[in-house]
């Protein structure tokens, strides 16, 4: 049977589409609470889907990544405060809104804009994937060396105020790498007599330590006392009237422009590695403002303007998904997350995936298209109700997270040894949060180490030592060049403008 | 400060990293074998962003936390920190039910919820968690 009919029975499954459906209404959940991210919930979940079919599995995790994106939206339109990061650009124009009484219009153009450019995201998804998969898939060691190193690069340059700490994170995401059997000679590495060391460090334990146990600690930091974090204005809003939430003909057609300019920003910025959809959506506001006849509307309650960063944020996760899957190197802290998700599956990211696996890459595709229309229908009818999650009591909802992971990290191998390694990168994800290290990096790194050390280590051996073999070979040199690019242009532009003040 | 010290113990990685992989076998006919080659990549640029990061912050002399925190929070977490180094040492001792229950409560209590709810909340979440991970996972806890 054709790879496609295989995912097109997953996803026609009733099982798969009520785990879809359950996944958004969990993603609506994470997405609305300020402080829990798509990246904590979908590495929280990872574990808990490890005991599902793929199909079933893939389909959760999906779910709780499109909704969680787009509900970010609700609480940065009902409070102004984004529920995650890819929002902040919605409360520019969402909150207004609010506050002109057009809180259902807002939250109903962040549902509908959200699906369009998700559904845009998703639909070029499957027309490049595998084109560039079979691109890549002419990549010798030297080219993936390079790769990698460019994924690196670009996730450090973007995301923190300091090359050095995104450097020291990416660095020390390598160093984790290296625990474990070394992948040419199988040589036990950096394992201190411990055998639980030997198979390498727990991915999934480390990323709901770093995302999930390190997140709470952080909250748990922050200076404001609880009694106040509690008391937030949403209870004002629960309960009342919002107005329509259909948007109407004339300002469908009016938004059409500023739909396509953020769907697009989103899809070409998901795609970049490194980036995301915080980004996409800050990008594809300030494009649409300048192509708009109503700028001076942005910022002040424009729905081009709500309506361009809903489609921008959710169109990035197909590019981003592009990227991952085509390439293995993945787009933002999300896709590097399912990454680890996807190698529990037993699949292993990358071009070679497009041809072994093909099965695996339709029912993604499938399932990213499905989401959208999913949750589109459930945003509607419960974006209304949701923004009652914000008076969820913090302390329940860090110590549900808390035991969820300790016990999630444990149930994957039965190993205390994983909760003490959720723990450890806890706390040192409390501290690199806490002293403004990026996270990203180190998963990542941890990710493309192995890749990177072992066709590093290849390439070297082809050239008999000579390193010019990644100098030669002129995709590898290009991406080496935007490699140097990456991480030095934000130092040399910042000196030149320090220079001209 | 803080930034001096995560460099200087970002220099003390790195030449750890450099000194167990001088412990480690030679590889055979081309150094590129050397499974030692990329630990010693790894740890250099650990040891020159340590100092980068601590020289840096010396002339600059300004921290960059993310917020400032109160004493009394930084304890608050230290004491959750050590109830989960508490309910991890007695993992596989005891019941589950018992001690999810004690730690959740501990946890409720440090982070100042009230006691009532704290031990309803506490009783509700153990149960969920153990009912989802025994009879909808199949996983066996102690």
């Amino acid at each position: 049977m054709p790879e496609f009919l295989v995912a097109l029975t997953h996803i026609l499954e009733p099982g798969v589409f009520l785990y879809l459906v359950l996944g958004t209404l969990l993603g609506l959940a994470v997405g609305t609470l300020p402080g829990l991210t798509a990246t904590m919930a979908v590495a929280i979940l990872t574990p808990l889907t490890f005991w599902l079919p793929y199909e079933r599995g893939l389909a959760v995790l999906v779910g709780v990544w499109n909704s969680a994106i787009f509900s970010g939206g609700i609480s940065a339109i009902l409070i102004n405060i984004p529920g995650t990061p890819a929002s902040i650009a919605s409360t520019f124009d969402g909150y207004p809104l609010t506050q002109q009484g057009k809180a259902g219009l807002a939250l109903g153009i962040n549902v509908l804009y959200s699906a369009i450019g998700g559904l845009f995201g998703a639909v070029i998804f499957m027309l490049a994937a595998f084109p560039l998969a079979r691109f890549a898939l002419s990549f010798g060691p030297a080219e993936y060396f390079a790769l990698g190193l460019f994924g690196l690069s670009m996730m450090i340059a973007v995301s923190g105020t300091s090359i050095i700490k995104g450097l020291i994170a990416g660095f020390v995401g390598l160093a984790l790498s290296l625990v474990g059997l070394d992948p040419m000679l199988a040589t036990p590495r950096f394992h201190f007599g411990n055998p639980n060391l030997l198979g390498g460090i727990s991915f999934i334990p480390l990323m709901i330590g770093l995302f999930g146990l390190g997140e709470v600690f952080h909250q748990m930091t922050l200076s404001m006392p609880f009694e106040e974090r509690e008391k937030t204005p949403v209870g004002t809003l629960v309960g009342k009237k919002l107005g329509r939430m259909l948007v109407n003909a004339r300002e469908f057609l009016q938004t059409l422009p500023a739909t396509l300019v953020g769907s697009i920003t989103g899809v070409i910025i998901g795609a970049i590695p490194g980036t995301g959809a915080d980004i996409a959506s800050l990008l594809g506001w300030e494009f649409s403002r300048r192509i708009s006849r109503e700028k001076e509307k942005f910022g002040k309650g424009s729905i081009e303007g709500l309506a361009s960063t809903c489609a921008a944020n959710n169109a990035c996760l197909g590019g981003a998904l592009t990227t991952m899957m085509a390439l293995g190197i993945p787009g933002d802290a999300v896709t590097a997350v399912l990454i680890g998700s996807f190698i529990m599956y037993g699949v292993q990211p990358g071009p070679a995936m497009f041809r072994d696996r093909a099965d695996f890459v339709f029912t993604v595709i499938g399932l990213m298209i499905l989401v959208n229309i999913v949750f589109l229908v459930i945003g509607f009818f419960f974006s209304r109700f949701v923004g009652g999650f914000i008076l969820l009591p913090k302390p329940i909802m860090w110590s549900t997270i808390i035991i969820l992971s300790l016990v999630g990290s444990f149930s994957l191998n039965n190993r205390v040894f994983d909760v003490w390694v959720a723990l450890l990168s806890g706390i040192m994800g409390f501290l690199f949060r806490r002293y403004r290290f990026p996270l990203g990096p180190i998963i990542l790194a941890l990710i493309l180490g192995p890749m990177v050390e072992r066709n590093f280590r290849t390439a070297l051996i082809i050239s008999r030592g000579n390193p010019g073999i990644f100098f030669v070979k002129p995709i590898s040199l290009v991406l080496l060049v935007g490699t140097a690019l990456s991480l030095f242009s934000p130092i040399l532009l910042r000196r030149k403008k320090e220079e001209s003040v | 400060m803080a930034e001096v010290i995560f460099g200087i113990v970002t220099v003390i990685l790195g030449s750890f990293i450099l000194w167990e992989a001088s412990r480690l076998p030679r590889g055979v006919l081309t150094y590129a074998l050397d499974p030692a080659l990329f630990p010693r990549i790894i740890a250099v640029g650990l040891i020159a962003l340590g100092i980068l990061l601590s020289l840096t912050h010396l002339r600059h002399k300004k921290s960059e936390t993310s917020n400032s925190t109160s004493v009394l929070h930084m304890v608050r977490l230290l004491l959750l920190i050590g109830s989960t180094v508490g309910y991890i040492l007695f993992w596989d001792r005891g019941s589950f039910l018992i001690n999810t229950f004690l730690y959740l409560f501990v946890a409720h209590l440090i982070t100042r919820y009230k006691p009532l709810p704290s031990a309803l909340s506490s009783i509700v979440v153990t149960l969920c968690t153990y009912l989802l991970f025994t009879q909808v996972f199949r996983v066996r806890l102690f």
